[in-house]
């Protein structure tokens, strides 16, 4: 019914499904594309930086234990919490509450938080659960709404009328607004699917939250491209040869969608990188005291002035790790489509 | 035609139906959520937290609790439960500053979006078309609370070029109004500048392949009239189309944290201060506006669609 | 630090007291809230009251006259009448006198609505006396406790001209109890209050308060006696108005009042506006100095501090952000100062579940919490306490040695490991409840770290504050451990101890989150609520608190503190009194 699938969502995640969509025939995976993937220097760059954050973040009890000695709900508010610096003994909390900098030390590397609270170690194990949150909501998404995208867009019928309106539903809510309410909800309350049960405060809501959200973003060009192919030769071929509905959507259509899910699945790891940060920003999103990039902004922008760094660093950490998130999707993005006219020059 | 608008027509209420009912239930599980007992105060009694429950019909059955509500969101007697403001007269009030940073954003990254794509397209490949890209990627890869706070606290706080935040009304101070939204204005269109341009950019390369421009270059037409008149005039359908989308969902109370950060006093913040305090009647009022408006435009663009493109209607 | 703040606030007052004593001897006091008579004067035991306020109201008379005429005749180096902008954080939850219960109305709303009784306008200990306001003079109590008179005085007129009639207050309550105010339960005790509510109708007459128009005399008859209830005539929730006022929230058109003020213009979640109301005159209570107060929403407070320093603001009621105290109180020390409310804010321990129901973990967890650290947290805006009732309030009596150590000084985190060890609850799993304003949160998660350093397995979980209460209320929830705080209502020991009173204790809305429940504590407030002359009991309310703290029932450890932060135009130095219950005073107010 609708063309046009994509509107970029504000503040949180300008998704662009829209330049997969215009394509509705894929061309095959070019081996050349692939190699053009390899040698794109920026790629590389965001490939590499990304693994550099990954393996950080999965260092971070290393870190912890070995090197700052705390854990990231420590808390260092007593006037007693000292630390040196230059061989100067100083308090990590000053007396109005206002954090210590950056040492540049073993503890306290990267300063302390407004509950005195090593940032180093909040932004390894915070990272750690923003890209978790990110990595797991996109591919969730991915393993919803492709099935969605699938059976609405083949089958058409009745089932095609209910799944594009509960999309249109989901579409139509403001989704920052649509993932506090559900986050807030559901942290009070925690969730219960059958036997299933998940607490209040774990990762797992803002995970599901996300992912929630994010399914048209990712059924609706499905079901687009579904809609087209159905209509080719080569799916009237298998039904001609008696291939069951079922077959066809895993065996001819399923195929046919990888690069155009490909190309998607890091854009929605990005975005949802971004969203996890609003959500937990708000307090609807990872609960304290659990670290994430989000809510160490959340705490960190109360102490602007006097301690920039608590807000500077996981704001960057953040950047950083959707951008080359961004970059590297985009590189593989470019490699899939096989972009005649940039690669010309 | 007319039966296409009225197949849009009913769904789009269906659609609103569905989200009302939806954030309707998400304030009804929330645990110790119970509006009598808040309203109730600290240390209140029994009876008083039942007389409370009476009165504003908490002890409903949950589908009459929903269609009171709803009634009450059209004739404008909606109150807030936790300082009984009235939620319909709040956003009417909230909508000027809304609006304003909606109509100046989308301005501001529709002119630099094209203009970047455009100018992308033509440099494809070169240096300026990969720096463009990738200004891009960073303007879609900064959170916007975070660019937004920075922004009013060290360019308006710190060095005072800007104010910091605070709305104030066209009506009275024309450019206090663009003053004051400079920065709100920077900071939510670069989020959408980065992605314009890149549609853009995608979309005058396709154009550029298309037969017709090989006709109107046959026919002798200057390169520039060819891009211009041709290929610049189809490129922007899809991107004026995604223009009244994400127009509808800023309107639509989608901003909400760009409005916080700088305390814009708008639609969105008012939802977005109403929803820190689980305040049910002004989140659904709000949401039920966002979606009204995303819906609409939807619909509008897919209309306006429909009359350019027979395959679409067919569909 | 702490201390070092403490002092440099107490040498700020006794600065500014001096200042002032210095201004007055110069010319006639320009701030009529204190006037020398009071100060001169020894307190006068209850019965001499009614002399006392006679002769006050005629010297008061007197003084007032010359002293405005001489604050009029200052007026025209700056032009006109003199009006004011201050900040506010947010609408307040009304600004109707019936259904506010939200300190930063209060702090408009009685300078409106003067109810029978008030108190004096005077920092510290003078403010928490109880004075006539509308009354005529103090109520006279019945020897059984339960009948309250009083009479109206003669000739008031409310802000517009409406006479101001006896059966006006009967009025009043009623738009409390039919609204469903919070303020509802603080005269459940009049006889037919309950019935009143139940019925439902606005129309209904209340049996426990007779009204006489035609002699102003007003009886109240109570279901049982009840101490504090002079105290609770003295709330803005009793303030009167026209007994035509509708029963709805009037927020947007505030009914008028008899007061220094009156709220002309309302304008919800924007602004509203605080006039003189130039027909005031009542013994004891000051008029207003500034001509028109415009209070307006500024929902960011960093930008309202911002603007009080670039004078776009003369004046906020809450506190600047921690981030920018310490800006503030280094640049704009001339017109900032910092003073301790009377509020304790505490964990409650909750005696019914695990592990606290163990007196030695309660005991761990007061040997465990460092204060320091805490007033850190709130950007040393907390003044560490070992007390559960605060400073200032009848009744309090410092602790000194504290069970628990001092509260200025290091915890003995050894001791409560012992503690831990000895009860056995070592690896207990304790959920830390708190709210998630900046200040709670950040208190709440360094509480779950120090249970986990004394070897219980403690996780915060933080929920918005607009369902914390009630949750925490609710015994289903099962809250073991948490942050509370209370403010006082009215400077009352009972007030404080309802937190605490295991009678009060209820399956939902129970506001004694600990479920506090010692049958002598119980007995003692019951016995001494019902005691009309608080100054005769003030020990052995003393004696509670100790008890309250000793046997570890909860685990108080600071007192709220709040700021006068004003614009470089207002006369900080002369004209800001810090009353001990409404916090800062408009009518004291001035400009330069």
């Amino acid at each position: 019914m609708t063309a046009w699938t994509s509107s970029a969502p504000p503040e949180a995640l300008p998704s662009t499904p829209q330049e997969v969509r215009v394509d509705p025939v894929p061309p095959p995976v070019p081996p050349v594309g692939v190699r053009r993937l390899l040698r794109s220097r920026l790629v590389i760059a965001s490939a590499v930086a990304l693994g550099l954050l990954v393996a950080a973040c999965i260092a971070a009890p290393l870190w912890a234990a070995a090197v700052a000695g705390t854990s990231p709900e420590r808390t260092n508010a007593s006037p007693d919490d000292t630390v040196v610096v230059d061989g100067e003994e100083r308090s990590v909390l000053a007396d109005d509450g206002r954090p210590i900098g950056p040492t540049w030390g073993r503890r306290f590397f990267l300063g302390a938080d407004d509950e005195g609270r090593d940032v180093m170690v909040r932004l390894l194990y915070g990272g750690r659960a923003s890209l978790a949150i990110g990595i797991g909501a996109a591919l969730l998404t991915a393993l919803l709404a492709v099935p969605l995208g699938l059976v609405a867009g083949y089958l058409r019928g009745p089932i095609d009328a209910v799944v594009t309106w509960a999309l249109d539903v989901i579409w139509a809510f403001p989704v920052v607004l649509l993932g506090v309410a559900l986050g807030v909800a559901l942290a009070l309350g925690g969730l219960k699917i059958g036997p299933i049960e998940i607490a209040g405060g774990s990762r797992l809501i803002p995970l599901l939250v996300i992912a929630v959200v994010y399914i048209p973003y990712m059924a609706r060009p499905i079901r687009a491209q579904v809609r087209s192919l159905a209509e080719r030769e080569f799916v009237e071929a298998a039904r001609a040869q008696g291939a069951g509905p079922v077959r066809i959507m895993v065996a001819e259509l399923l195929p046919n969608l990888t690069s155009t899910i490909v190309a998607l699945v890091p854009l929605l790891m990005a975005n949802a990188i971004l969203l996890e940060a609003a959500l937990s920003f708000l307090g609807a999103g990872v609960q304290p005291p659990d670290p994430s990039l989000g809510t160490m902004l959340r705490d960190g922008i109360e102490r602007l002035t006097t301690a920039p760094h608590a807000t500077l660093v996981p704001g960057l950490a953040l950047v950083a790790a959707v951008l080359s998130i961004n970059l590297l999707g985009d590189g593989v993005r470019e490699a899939l489509e096989g972009d005649a006219v940039a690669d010309g020059s | 035609m007319v039966r296409f608008m009225l197949r849009r027509l009913l769904a789009m209420v269906l659609v609103l139906l569905a989200v009302s009912v939806v954030v309707f239930l998400i304030f009804n599980v929330i645990p110790n959520g119970d509006p009598a007992a808040r309203m109730a105060g600290k240390q209140a009694t029994a009876t008083q937290v039942e007389a409370i429950r009476r009165e504003w019909g908490f002890d409903e059955p949950i589908w009459v609790q929903y269609a009171t509500t709803m009634r009450k969101v059209f004739t404008g007697d909606l109150i807030s439960y936790t300082n009984r403001l009235d939620v319909d007269e709040e956003i009417l009030r909230g909508l000027p500053a809304t609006l304003s940073l909606a109509i100046g954003a989308a301005v501001i990254w529709m002119v630099l979006g094209v203009a970047f794509g455009a100018f992308a397209a033509l440099r494809a490949g070169r240096l300026a078309d990969r720096a463009i890209s990738v200004l891009a990627l960073v303007g879609i890869s900064v959170p916007v609370f975070w660019l937004g706070a920075l922004m009013s606290h060290y360019l308006g706080f710190r060095a005072g070029i800007f104010p910091s935040g605070g709305y104030e009304p066209l009506t009275r101070d024309p450019l206090g109004w663009a003053y004051h939204l400079v920065l709100p204005w920077t900071a939510l269109a670069l989020l959408f500048v980065g992605l314009y341009s890149r549609v853009l950019r995608a979309s005058v390369l396709d154009g550029l392949r298309q037969p017709y421009v090989e006709t109107a270059r046959a026919k002798g037409l200057s390169e520039r009239r060819v891009l211009v008149g041709h290929v610049l005039k189809n490129s922007l359908i899809p991107i004026v189309s995604l223009w009244g989308l994400d127009f509808a969902v800023v309107l639509g109370g989608g901003a909400i944290l760009t409005e916080s950060v700088f305390d814009l006093d708008g639609v969105g913040q008012f939802a977005a201060d109403a929803i820190a305090q689980l305040d049910a009647p002004p989140v659904l009022a709000v949401t039920l506006l966002g979606a009204f408006f995303v819906v609409l435009l939807g619909a509008v663009v897919d209309i306006v669609h429909a009359a350019l493109d027979a395959r679409v209607r067919v569909t | 630090m702490r201390a070092v703040v403490r002092a440099t606030y107490y040498i700020a007052l006794r600065v500014s007291f001096r200042r002032s004593k210095l201004c007055k001897a110069a010319r006639p006091p320009a701030n009529s809230a204190q006037p020398p008579i009071v100060i001169s004067r020894p307190e006068p035991p209850l019965t001499m009251r009614t002399k006392t306020i006679k002769a006050l109201a005629v010297s008061l008379a007197l003084a007032v006259a010359p002293a405005l005429a001489a604050c009029g005749e200052r007026e025209p180096t700056s032009g006109g009448p003199a009006s004011i902008t201050i900040g506010l954080s947010a609408q307040p939850d009304a600004l109707d006198p019936a259904l506010s219960y939200a300190p930063e109305a209060w702090e408009s709303l009685w300078l409106v609505y003067t109810p029978l009784l008030t108190y004096r306008h005077a920092e510290g200990e003078a403010g928490t006396e109880l004075i006539p306001g509308l009354a005529e003079d103090l109520p006279t109590i019945s020897d059984d406790g339960k009948t309250y008179t009083l009479r109206l005085r003669e000739g008031l007129e409310y802000s517009d001209g409406t006479p101001v009639k006896a059966s006006d207050f009967e009025h009043a309550i009623q738009r409390v109890l039919n609204l469903e105010s919070p303020g509802t339960p603080f005269f459940t005790g009049i006889v037919g209050a309950e019935d009143y509510v139940e019925r439902g109708k606005p129309k209904a007459d209340i049996e426990g308060i007779e009204t006489d128009d035609d002699t102003g005399e007003i009886t109240i008859t109570l279901t049982k006696p009840d101490g504090t209830f002079s105290n609770v005539l003295a709330m803005n929730f009793a303030g009167l108005v026209p007994g035509d006022t509708p029963f709805e929230d009037l927020t947007k058109t505030p009914p008028p009042g008899v007061g220094p003020y009156e709220l002309t213009d309302s304008e919800p979640n924007r602004e509203f506006v605080l006039e003189r109301n130039d027909s005031f005159d009542l013994p004891g209570i000051p008029r207003g100095q500034i001509d028109r107060i415009t209070a307006t929403i500024v929902k960011d407070p960093r930008r309202a501090t911002e603007d009080v320093i670039s004078g776009r603001l003369d004046y906020i009621v809450d506190p600047p952000v921690p981030d920018q105290l310490a800006e503030v109180r280094e640049r704009y020390g001339d017109r900032f100062k910092e003073f301790t409310t009377i509020s304790t804010y505490y964990f409650f321990l909750n005696s019914r579940i695990e592990p606290f129901d163990d007196p030695k973990v309660r005991e761990a967890v007061n040997y465990a919490i460092d204060k320091r650290a805490i007033a850190r947290l709130f950007g040393g805006l907390m003044a560490p306490t070992c007390n559960f009732f605060p400073p200032g309030l009848p009744g309090y009596q410092r602790l000194d040695p504290c069970p628990w150590g001092d509260p200025n000084a290091a915890p003995d985190q050894e001791r409560a490991r012992e503690l831990i060890r000895e009860a056995g609850a070592e690896g207990a799993e304790v959920t830390v409840w708190g709210n998630n304003e900046p200040e709670p949160e950040r208190v709440t998660e360094y509480y779950a770290d120090v249970l986990n350093q004394i070897g219980l397995d403690a996780k915060p979980k933080v929920i918005d504050s607009s369902v914390y209460f009630q949750t925490v209320g609710n015994e289903r929830t099962e809250a073991q451990t948490g942050f509370a705080n209370f403010f006082q209502d009215f400077p009352h020991p009972a007030n404080f101890m309802t937190v605490v009173d295991g009678d009060a204790i209820q399956p939902t809305n129970n506001s004694n989150f600990g479920n506090v429940d010692d049958p002598e504590i119980n007995a003692g407030i019951d016995r001494l609520s019902k005691e009309p002359d608080l100054r005769a009991v003030k020990d052995q309310w003393a004696q509670l608190d100790r008890q309250l703290v000793e046997d570890a029932w909860l685990a108080p450890y600071g007192n709220r503190m709040l700021t006068t932060f004003m614009s470089e135009r207002m006369d900080f130095d002369r004209c800001s009194l810090v009353h001990p219950l409404y916090q800062n005073d408009y009518t004291s107010f001035c400009l330069k």
